[in-house]
C-alpha cells in the first residue's frame, strides 16, 4: 500500500479547509482554534494542519493536507510539503492585494516549485475581478514561474477536482 | 486505419469474457482502440498468475500483464478488480494505450532525426485558453519541460492536427520556446520504469476514483 | 483581543521570574491559542514569536490527537531532546485558554517546571 500526499496552502479563509472537506472521504481533522488577528474577518484559524484522505482501489491512499495561512505558521509547511506530489495554493480575490497574497506562498515554497507541480486556485473572482487571472500569470512570470491559474469554488468538489486534475497533467507530463 | 491493440483474458469464465467484449466495442472512451484476442499475440493479457504458461496466448516484449484479483487484495503494477468495474478497466487500458503510443513513438524518433521540441515561455491570457476546453490541458503540458507534437498527442488524446493548431495560436502570440535537438531515448533502469508505472497506476486510479476524465 | 495592562504585566511577570529562578531555563513563552506572543522571556537568540507560533501549532495538533483516541483534553505536550526539552501546556488569562511554553536545557528538572507552571497558571487564573 503506498501514500500519497497532496498539499493545500493560501490565506486565511480562502478555503484550504474547505477545499479538502469537499472531497475527503472522511471529515477531515481539524487543528481550528479562536481567531485573535482582528485583520483577518474569520471567527477561527488553522494553526497546526487539516487532514483528509481519498483511498484508491488497490489500497493506495492520498493524504490531503490543509496548512496554516499566516506565514508565522511557515514553519509548518515545510513540514507539511515534504514528499508531497503536487501544491495547490489558494487564494481568495476578495482580500486588499491578492497578488502579494500569491507571493508570500510563492517564496514560501521556492525551493518546492522547482519540481513539484502546483497549481493556483483563485476563489470570489466573480464578484471581485481584479486582479484578473491574466495579472496573476504575468506576477508569476516575473518570478520565471509558468504555473496554471483557474478561478475555483472550493465548495465545489467538482471545482477541486479540477485543481487535482490539472495536478495530475502536470505530473504526467513529466513522465514522458 | 489504426490497428487495434489486442487484449487476451486467461481465467476468466465466459459470461466475464463476453462483458470485457461487449465493453471494448461499445466504450466510447476507448474509441475503438481495442479487440478481444483469443490466441496468440497480445497486447495486454489479463491473467491470474504471471508466472504460468499464458498459452494460447503469446508474449510479446511490450506486453502488458493485467494481474486479477479479488477486491480489497494489495498489488503492485496494473490490477483488474473482481467483481469488476467497466470504467476501471477502460482507465487501465487507456492507460496502456497511452503507454504504447509513447514507446513507438520514441522508436519513431530514433530513427527520423531532429525533432522540433516546444517549451511554454508564458502562461497563456484566459482569452486564448477559453477558445477551446482542451487548450488548458495542452498548455500544462507544454508547462512541464519540452515537449514534442507527438507527446502532446500521447498525453491528450487529441489528433496530431489539434495539437499543431494549438502549437500555431501560441507561435503567433510569442507563448513558446522552440527548440531542435536529436531526441535521444532516456536509457530508463529497471527502478525507474517500476516507478513511473507505479506513478501510472496511481493517477489512473485516483482519476477513476474523483470521476476526472 | 487584549487583555487588561495588569494581567499582562502579571503574566510578564511570572515569565521574568521563572526564567531567572530557575536552573536551565531558556525561555518562558505565553501565546494566544493562533500563536501570537502575548508575554515572555527569553534569554538566548530566541524569537518569542517564532516559539509562539510553534507552541500553538504543537498544542492544537496535541489536542487533536487526544481528542481522536478519546482520551479526552490535552493538558500538556513535552518534547524531550538531546539537549534539554520543551514543555507546553495551557493557562488561563481573563478566563481565556492560552499557551505556556517553557524551553529549557537539560540542567533543568522537568517535574519542577511542569509544578512551577501549574503554580503560575493557578496564580494568572485568579488574578
Amino acid at each position: 500500500m503506498r501514500e500519497y500526499k497532496l498539499v493545500f496552502t493560501g490565506t486565511t479563509g480562502a478555503g484550504k479547509t474547505t477545499a479538502i472537506a469537499a472531497i475527503s472521504e472522511a471529515a477531515p481533522i481539524r487543528t481550528d482554534v479562536a481567531n485573535t488577528d482582528t485583520t483577518i474577518d474569520k471567527a477561527s484559524t488553522t494553526v497546526g494542519l487539516d487532514f483528509g484522505q481519498i483511498s484508491l482501489a488497490n489500497g493506495d491512499r492520498l493524504r490531503l493536507f490543509g496548512t496554516p495561512g499566516q506565514v508565522r505558521f511557515d514553519f509548518m509547511w515545510k513540514i507539511l510539503v515534504r514528499d508531497a506530489f503536487g501544491i495547490i495554493i489558494l487564494i481568495d480575490n476578495s482580500r486588499p492585494d491578492p497578488l502579494a497574497d500569491l507571493n508570500l506562498y510563492i517564496n514560501g515554497f521556492e525551493q518546492e516549485l522547482l519540481t513539484t507541480p502546483c497549481v493556483i486556485g483563485v476563489g470570489r473572482t466573480e464578484a471581485h475581478s481584479h486582479p484578473s487571472l491574466d495579472d496573476f500569470s504575468i506576477a508569476l512570470e516575473k518570478q520565471n514561474l509558468i504555473l496554471p491559474i483557474i478561478p475555483v469554488d472550493v465548495r465545489n468538489a467538482d471545482d477541486v477536482n479540477m485543481l487535482i486534475g490539472i495536478l495530475m497533467a502536470q505530473t504526467e507530463a513529466e513522465m514522458i | 486505419m489504426e490497428v487495434k491493440l489486442r487484449l487476451g483474458c486467461l481465467g476468466l469464465i465466459k459470461p466475464e469474457v463476453d462483458l470485457i467484449r461487449t465493453i471494448l466495442r461499445t466504450s466510447s472512451r476507448l474509441e475503438g482502440n481495442w479487440a478481444l484476442v483469443e490466441s496468440g499475440e497480445c497486447d495486454a493479457l489479463l491473467v491470474y498468475n504471471a508466472e504460468k504458461s499464458v498459452a494460447p496466448f503469446v508474449m510479446k516484449p511490450g506486453t502488458q500483464l493485467i494481474i486479477i484479483r479479488r477486491r480489497g487484495e494489495v498489488h503492485p503494477g496494473l490490477v483488474f478488480y473482481k467483481p469488476f468495474r467497466a470504467d476501471e478497466l477502460v482507465d487501465t487500458l487507456i492507460l496502456i494505450k497511452a503507454n504504447f503510443g509513447a514507446s513507438t513513438i520514441a522508436t519513431v524518433s530514433e530513427t527520423s532525426g531532429p525533432q522540433k521540441l516546444y517549451r511554454l515561455k508564458k502562461w497563456p491570457s484566459t482569452n486564448l485558453l477559453s477558445r477551446h476546453k482542451n487548450f488548458m490541458l495542452l498548455a500544462v503540458y507544454l508547462s512541464r519541460g519540452t515537449k514534442t507534437i507527438e507527446n502532446l498527442v500521447t498525453l491528450s488524446g487529441q489528433s496530431e492536427k489539434f495539437c499543431q493548431q494549438f502549437l500555431q495560436i501560441l507561435i503567433e502570440n510569442e507563448l513558446v520556446v522552440e527548440e531542435k535537438r536529436t531526441v535521444v531515448p532516456a536509457s530508463a533502469t529497471q527502478v525507474g520504469v517500476r516507478q513511473v508505472e507505479t506513478k501510472k497506476t496511481f493517477l489512473s486510479l485516483l482519476k477513476s476514483r474523483l470521476g476526472i476524465s | 483581543m487584549s487583555i487588561p495592562d495588569y494581567i499582562a504585566n502579571a503574566a510578564k511577570d511570572e515569565c521574568n521570574n521563572l526564567l531567572s529562578e530557575q536552573n536551565g531555563i531558556l525561555a518562558v513563552v505565553i501565546a494566544s491559542i493562533d500563536g501570537f506572543d502575548v508575554a515572555s522571556s527569553v534569554s538566548k537568540m530566541l524569537d518569542p514569536s517564532r516559539i509562539a507560533a510553534m507552541a500553538s501549532s504543537i498544542a492544537a495538533i496535541g489536542s487533536v490527537v487526544t481528542q481522536e483516541v478519546s482520551l479526552g483534553s490535552s493538558k500538556s505536550v513535552t518534547v524531550n531532546t538531546e539537549d534539554g526539552f520543551v514543555y507546553i501546556t495551557y493557562l488561563e488569562l481573563a478566563g481565556v485558554n492560552y499557551v505556556l511554553n517553557v524551553v529549557a536545557d537539560k540542567t533543568a528538572i522537568l517535574a519542577q517546571v511542569i509544578y512551577r507552571c501549574g503554580e503560575i497558571g493557578k496564580r494568572l487564573k485568579n488574578n
